[in-house]
């Protein structure tokens, strides 16, 4: 069922509470997480096994009695794993994780909530894993695409949303990777990946319809 | 074999729809009465001024209407020994190194005799009301008539970890909210462009627990603390990306904009959506403002000294103490700072040698604290800030280990004091026996320290709840507890 109303079920059924279509809904953190590495083409499949360490800021390892204690990095294909491979300490979650919503620690979670805040826009735009899988998704397209920017765009935006999208779709990406190079100065393959940044932060791809 | 029930109802279980409705109405009638009281004045608008913006912090007005609009909790990790700093013992002194019965519980175990260490410190009468205070701290002594001592402390737990989780949540296990995650859940924030709670860590490291001090528990993760640092870019992830200069971060949240409100068109019914849009706008503000909030440059060379920022021994924590006022001034609702880190002699946690440790914690402290109450004082934001001072309990009056000064964990009784926001000025209230072991009169348990704070801050402590699992959590526990109505000025 789509998460889409009809007209006649915003009328009946503004709220939805007679259940006229699916509600939508913001990923969860770890589907978050692993849809970025999906489309990024770094999600590593491989099953089982010890969990793995993702990289976790200095700053927030600070936080601990013995900063950094009980805590390692994995190398980079085993920390693009699953997200139910990523290792949970009691008291350091992840901040991506965390900062989204997953499951407190210490107890049973039937639910969980779907917070929209701040903080989860810097995670998602100016974290360090952020860039990086910018910078992924970038070469990939460039690899699958060539250096075309509306082929670029076009693929990034069925990437991202898993669908064909629209002219002006295209062309508002298109702008913007040109006119980065041209009024801030920033070189075609910086302005590249920071359109791939730019999607990886769309509502379309963070909520599922 | 187990069967799982018939999924019927709408697809839920038998149960799950009763606990919805049944939710559903609690829930319903609860907004209408905290509507009524404009408790859930939420409505707020986004940084551009028109996206509506179902804020969860915004600013809401309190149950009762309390004098103390905002909170700094200036957490003594590892446990202050309180007959050595605040709590004036003089038949202490002749004691010392007599082994005499007394019941204590420590890490080291429950006893029942101990040679006692006496007070390493003289102490002197300060203030109009006469406080004696040792001379760990000169320049806090100034401020006493400014102050609510109280000497009757409890905690539940002599072990550092369940004892800092019970003051800094009301629980000794952890997954519960804290303080300040109360603090902002009934009251919002008052500035939207930085965090409702922050917490300022020691440089060599957190607490026991680490980010379990300042977790929301099961609140939502807004109401999380947000760790800031007094050096750098003070939040992590503020600044953009390496690549990417302001000009160019404005382009992308401008294009990204447009294809959010594009999306947003035909899916107007999900409010959550448009607040998505507008939380980027709120993390554009807040990458302006908050490197604003922590430049002290703006300060004043007298100020800097004030807090004693010109002496290597107070400046990182007197550097902190301006950040928490410079914090409060702009609307954060709680900052906690905490003095003292890691694990061993980095801490108040004196188990060695008492006149070392507490000569280090002491003098790296009392001028930046004492610089930050004289400084809310004239500026004329004491009256509304509460400053809390304690660790998570105190020290025995006897020696943990056949030699030395070092003292073991007391958590029958020890001394916190709080000033501004609504306390009594020069009180002191309870006092513990000739030994400082136990409470000679009117113990406080934690849970009635939390229920005055939530007090001074305007709120009914014994209804302030929040909804998980079930039950209606209230920080002050399931037993009915009523603030110290004795230390409210």
């Amino acid at each position: 069922m789509s998460a889409h109303p009809t007209e006649t079920a915003l009328v009946a059924d503004p709220d939805n509470d007679l259940f006229s279509r699916q509600n939508m809904r913001r990923l969860s953190a770890e589907e978050l997480r692993d849809s970025v590495l999906a489309v990024s083409g770094q999600l590593n499949l491989e099953m089982k096994g010890p969990s793995v360490y993702t990289k976790v800021h200095k700053e927030v390892l600070h936080g601990q009695s013995r900063p950094g204690y009980g805590w390692t990095t994995s190398e980079p294909s085993q920390q693009a794993r699953r997200s139910i491979y990523v290792h949970v300490k009691r008291s350091l979650v992840p901040p991506l994780l965390a900062i989204f919503d997953s499951a407190d620690t210490d107890i049973s979670c039937p639910v969980r909530f779907a917070t929209t805040q701040p903080t989860q826009a810097l995670e998602l735009f100016n974290s360090e894993f952020a860039s990086e899988q910018a910078r992924q998704l970038a070469q990939r397209v460039a690899g699958e695409t060539g250096q075309n920017p509306r082929d670029q765009v076009k693929r990034l935006l069925w990437l991202t949303t898993q669908r064909k999208p629209t002219a002006a779709e295209v062309d508002r990406g298109i702008d913007f990777i040109e006119n980065l190079p041209l009024k801030d100065n920033a070189n075609q393959e910086a302005a590249v990946s920071n359109y791939c940044l730019l999607v990886l932060n769309l509502n379309e791809f963070v909520y599922l319809d | 074999m187990t069967t799982l029930p018939k999924p019927t109802f709408c697809n839920r279980t038998r149960r799950e729809f009763l606990w919805e409705s049944g939710g559903g109405f609690t829930g319903l009638a609860l907004a209408g009465m905290l509507g009524q009281d404009g408790f859930l004045r939420n409505q707020s608008h986004a940084a551009d001024g028109l996206t509506p913006l179902l804020n969860p912090l915004a600013p809401k007005s309190p149950y009762i209407g309390g004098q103390a609009k905002r909170v700094i909790f200036l957490f003594m990790y590892g446990g202050p020994s309180h007959i050595d700093t605040f709590e004036h013992k003089p038949k202490l002194y002749p004691l010392d190194g007599k082994t005499i019965p007394v019941k204590t519980f420590g890490r080291g175990g429950r006893k029942t005799e101990g040679r006692v260490v006496g007070p390493k410190w003289n102490f002197r009468q300060y203030g109009q009301c006469g406080k004696w205070v040792s001379d760990l701290f000169p320049n806090l002594a100034q401020c006493v008539d400014d102050m609510t001592f109280l000497h009757t402390m409890q905690a539940e737990s002599p072990i550092h970890g369940s004892a800092m989780l019970m003051m800094n949540s009301g629980r000794l296990l952890s997954g519960s909210p804290c303080l300040g995650s109360w603090a902002n859940y009934g009251l919002g924030s008052e500035n939207q462009n930085l965090p409702g709670f922050v917490v300022m860590l020691d440089p060599t490291g957190g607490p026991i627990s680490g980010a379990k001090n300042w977790s929301c528990g099961f609140m939502p993760a807004t109401y999380q603390a947000t760790v800031m640092r007094s050096e750098g870019s003070p939040i992590l992830n503020l600044d953009p990306p390496a690549s990417m200069s302001d000009a160019m971060q404005r382009r992308a949240f401008d294009t990204l904009r447009a294809y959010n409100e594009d999306h947003l068109t035909t899916r107007t019914d999900n409010s959550q959506l448009a607040a998505r849009i507008a939380s980027y706008e709120l993390a554009y503000k807040m990458q302006q403002h908050a490197p604003e909030a922590v430049d002290l440059a703006r300060e004043t060379e007298a100020t800097r000294r004030l807090y004693g920022m010109d002496d290597k021994r107070t400046s990182v924590f007197g550097r902190q103490c301006l950040l928490a006022r410079r914090l409060v001034e702009r609307g954060v609702r709680f900052v906690q700072l905490y003095a003292g880190g890691a694990h061993g002699g980095n801490n108040w946690d004196a188990h060695d040698d008492l006149v070392e440790n507490h000569n280090y914690n002491a003098a790296r402290t009392d001028k930046p604290i004492a610089g930050l109450l004289k400084d809310l004082k004239q500026r004329g934001l004491l009256e509304e800030t509460l400053v809390v001072w304690g660790g998570e309990f105190g020290r025995q009056p006897t020696a943990e280990y056949a030699k030395g000064t070092g003292r073991d964990h007391n958590s029958y009784a020890f001394t916190m004091w709080m000033a501004g926001g609504g306390v009594a000025k020069g009180r002191s209230y309870g006092e513990s026996d000739q030994l400082g072991a136990q409470p000679a009169s009117q113990p406080i348990h934690v849970r009635r320290l939390h229920a005055t704070i939530l007090h001074l801050l305007g709120f009914d402590p014994n209804a302030l709840a929040f909804f998980h699992g079930g039950l209606n959590h209230r920080l002050i526990g399931v037993e009915e507890t009523q603030p110290i109505f004795d230390i409210l000025a």
